[in-house]
């Protein structure tokens, strides 16, 4: 065995062990693109691609320009025919902040606020509920609570966002008519018309809501509505690299919220008691989660 | 004039007319797609839909970086957003010009980002994979200078540990012999 | 899982969205519609004991309400758009803060009209006597009429009565409304009851009672007339006064009972709050030091015989204690209801800044400019001289 661990850390630390500033393996790394790169142009020879070929390079751009196009793709008719849906797993969240990250930057929201967040619910043997979200979770979580002393019973990560309520209180208070639920469902912020009076962020039982410091309006996740409309999922389900985040077409039984919601899977939501019949729905979050 | 109900009138009339200057307030300024669904400016739903996406997807990023991609979605990180790690592509192109570098600096940064998820930390789920950095230099008995990328290549972070497998039995069928 | 407040609270909600301008507008809201209710009793039902500050305390409303939407304006993050509240008020849902809009425009009207009706007589007099920018003053506010007749200072009679009873039930309703705005919020449990408009509604009679007592002989003391402040006056304010806070503190606390009895999960939040963060605002200052003590000196002056000058001393100490106790009972309902969160783990902390936008020299300011308004108001409406005229 000792002759085995010699040998491997000859392979793995080689020589300059004392400070490797450049990695070791990144040649294989670019062997491997190098093969990649050998298989698409044999390919390319051997016809596979040809008739494309001229077309690669302007196929680029124009992906870009359908990108950057903000020319909405399904109609609003289409979409009113939709029944949107967004679940999160919370056993699969690893609280990794990704889906913070990326909402900060599609949205441009201002530091300080959250659209979204994610919460650590620690939970002890006897019972005591610990939560935590440094910075809304969004640095990712990287220290353990070694500040509770009794043993762990149970611990994970809670996203948070817009609950896309059915009976939304917010849009209830809202005095001039600037936060609506629109005709496919989602409650969205007019922000050419709200007077930031505070009303609905006073309402809203799940906090999501804030006066954004740049437009000087009320804000909130909107499940990425711009995106939803261009056929795309919400910027913070594309970002989680574990799935924990979940969207869909519940009318579509091929989507994954579908079959979730038709399986017999303990779907939760937030706040029942309130009454607003959210559209967000949680797998496996505790009945502390509030 | 001097009429003992002029007084009433006039302030009477005078209320009329501010009910009437609501009105026809309201009448002038009410936008033109108020009420098309609901109580609110309906045409907000398209501007609301019109935004532009900052964060592009994976499609998007194969159609320049199709190597990449392709050694990633064979690997244990396939389910990853490109930009999970390198940023939004809309920081990447503006139009259609390249504006921004969108590689991860190698090193602390790259350790940094791959700790985000892979570090043990209370909450996580136990059946994912994660260590505690400090701890897994060690038991591998590697310097603690090294970083994530010293060792896994990062889109396919368990190519090399499969590279290393193959040569440790190829190994070990040697120390076989020499037995 | 009892009580456990373990400082964690949304990360939107560090900090309260309402501040020091809100408490503020709940604050001068309830001051309008005391000073109302002081000046309705007197026209409406009759108190002779009010009638010598029943002009008086109509037009010390009429100072206060004018700077209501001040601090509501100021606290908008946009404060041009603030015309919507009007022009698209939000009756599908409703709102009722869109409510607020139209019932306090109408309340103005109602008062701001009563006003007029009460001095139409004497400015077509003054108008005759007075010249330059006064003359003009009172030719627009007469709308150009000169009338003198008896039958017109019947009719006068007749529509003040009618505006001080219409103004009743608006006085009650914006107030009551303002309560509502907090009543109404299912989110936050510190604010999630049926009595809030009724609590709002007795405390702002109450704050506005203290308020007229103040001012009254506030005014009188600096003008050196204090002979002319009328006992019987007085003390009738003080029994009203006694009264209305009765009634208030009882609500209040009845509120409180209720939620401390029923022991729901929020109770457990709510409780927390009032024991850590709240304690001093809450049971030291608003219960204790402001509402035990007056309601000891206010039943003393009130069933007592006490003499004149300790009954204006100690009517002024009472009156300032009760109006503190409503601008904590606000703070605490606004602020309080904020700093518990909704998380239900924990609180956040405020305290506004001095020189902010909505911080303490702003507030001030505000609370000064009905003084000023009230001295500009007094120079063409004179509060007193109806009074030593006989007779209206």
């Amino acid at each position: 065995m000792t002759t085995m661990n010699d040998f491997m850390r000859k392979l793995i630390v080689s020589d300059d062990t004392i400070a490797p500033k450049e990695p070791q393996y990144r040649h294989i790394e670019q062997e491997m693109i190098d093969r990649d790169r050998r298989g698409f142009i044999d390919k390319i020879m051997s016809g596979a691609l040809g008739g494309s070929l001229m077309l690669v390079v302007p196929m680029h751009s124009e992906l870009f320009g359908e990108l950057l196009s903000e020319e909405p793709t399904i109609s609003l008719d289409e979409s009113k025919k939709k029944q949107y849906c967004f679940i999160v797993d919370v056993t699969g969240c690893i609280g990794c902040g990704a889906c913070c990250v990326a909402d900060r930057k599609e949205n441009n929201v201002p530091e300080g606020q959250y659209r979204t967040w994610v919460e650590r619910y620690v939970i002890d043997m006897l019972g005591e509920v610990y939560v935590d979200s440094p910075n809304g979770g969004e640095d990712g979580y990287s220290e353990s609570r070694d500040d509770i002393t009794n043993e762990i019973k149970d611990s994970y990560f809670v996203p948070k966002l817009c609950n896309m309520c059915d009976e939304p209180s917010c849009v209830q208070v809202c005095p001039v008519g600037a936060t609506f639920k629109s005709p496919d469902g989602f409650v969205l912020v007019d922000n050419t018309h709200c007077v930031a009076c505070s009303y609905c962020v006073q309402a809203c039982p799940y906090g999501v809501r804030f006066i954004n410091e740049q437009t000087k309006t009320a804000d909130k996740c909107t499940w990425c509505y711009h995106r939803v409309r261009k056929g795309k999922e919400p910027a913070c389900v594309a970002a989680c690299p574990t799935g924990a985040r979940k969207f869909g077409d519940l009318n579509d039984p091929e989507s994954e919220v579908a079959k979730i919601y038709h399986s017999k899977a303990l779907l939760s939501v937030l706040k029942k008691e309130q009454g607003n019949d959210p559209r967000l729905y949680y797998i496996g979050a505790g009945q502390e989660v509030i | 004039m001097n009429s003992p109900y002029s007084f009433s009138t006039r302030l009477f009339l005078l209320f009329i007319a501010i009910l009437l200057l609501i009105y026809f307030a309201r009448i002038f300024s009410l936008p033109e797609s108020w009420g098309d669904y609901g109580y609110y400016r309906g045409d907000y739903i398209d501007e609301e839909a019109s935004k532009a996406m900052v964060y592009g997807g994976n499609d998007t990023c194969q159609s320049c970086h199709e190597e990449v991609y392709t050694i990633k979605k064979e690997g244990a990180h396939k389910k990853l957003s490109c930009e999970l790690c390198h940023g939004p592509v809309g920081e990447h192109v503006e139009g259609k010009r390249y504006i921004g570098e969108l590689s991860v600096e190698r090193g602390t940064k790259q350790t940094k980002m791959c700790l985000r998820c892979h570090q043990e930390v209370t909450g996580r789920p136990e059946t994912f994979p994660m260590v505690d950095a400090k701890q897994h230099l060690e038991d591998e008995k590697v310097d603690a200078s090294n970083a994530c990328g010293s060792c896994h290549t990062v889109h396919e972070p368990l190519e090399t540990m499969r590279y290393v497998k193959r040569l440790r039995t190829l190994r070990e069928g040697l120390d076989d012999d020499d037995e | 899982m009892d009580a456990q407040v373990l400082n964690y609270v949304f990360p939107n909600d560090m900090h309260p969205h309402w501040t020091l301008m809100i408490v503020l507008y709940t604050y001068l809201t309830g001051l309008v519609e005391g000073a109302f209710i002081v000046s309705a009793l007197s026209y409406v039902f009759g108190f002779k004991s009010l009638q010598p500050i029943a002009r008086f305390s109509l037009v010390l409303a009429f100072s206060w309400l004018v700077v209501v939407t001040v601090p509501l304006i100021i606290h908008l993050g946009q404060p041009t758009r603030a015309p919507w509240m009007l022009l698209t008020p939000n009756y599908d849902g409703p709102s009722m803060m869109a409510g607020f809009g139209y019932i306090y425009l109408i309340y103005t009207l109602v008062i701001l009209f009563q006003i007029l009706f009460v001095y139409r007589y004497e400015m077509v007099l003054f108008k005759a006597t007075s010249s330059g920018i006064k003359h003009h003053i009172y030719s627009i506010l007469t709308l150009g009429t000169n009338d003198r007749s008896k039958e017109g200072r019947q009719i006068d009679t007749k529509v003040i009565w009618l505006f001080g009873a219409l103004g009743i039930p608006t006085a009650s309703l914006l107030h009551g409304y303002v309560g509502f705005i907090f009543g109404g919020v299912k989110a936050v449990e510190w604010w999630f009851t049926p009595l809030m408009p009724i609590v709002f509604s007795f405390s702002a009679a109450v704050s506005g009672i203290a308020g007229v007592i103040v001012t009254y002989i506030m005014i009188k003391l600096f003008t050196k007339r204090v002979y002319e402040i009328k006992t019987e006056t007085l003390k009738t304010l003080i029994k009203l006064l006694w009264t209305f806070f009765i009634f208030a503190f009882f609500f209040e606390m009845l509120e409180l009972g209720v939620h401390a009895y029923s022991v729901t999960e929020n109770w457990h939040h709510v409780k927390a709050a009032l024991e850590g963060p709240m304690q001093w605002s809450f049971w030291t200052m608003q219960i204790k030091v402001l509402s035990i003590i007056p309601f000891f000196i206010l039943m003393w002056l009130s069933l007592r015989t006490i003499g004149r000058i300790a009954l204006m001393f100690w009517g002024v100490v009472v009156s300032i204690m009760l109006l503190m106790q409503v601008f904590f009972m606000r703070w605490n309902v606004v602020v309080g209801g904020q700093i518990m969160g909704k998380s239900g783990r924990g609180f956040t902390e405020y305290f506004p800044e001095w020189f902010d936008k909505e911080g303490i020299l702003v507030a001030g300011l505000i609370l000064i400019a009905p003084i000023v308004i009230l001295w500009l108001l007094s120079k063409i409406f004179p509060f007193w001289e109806s009074t030593t005229e006989g007779e209206r």
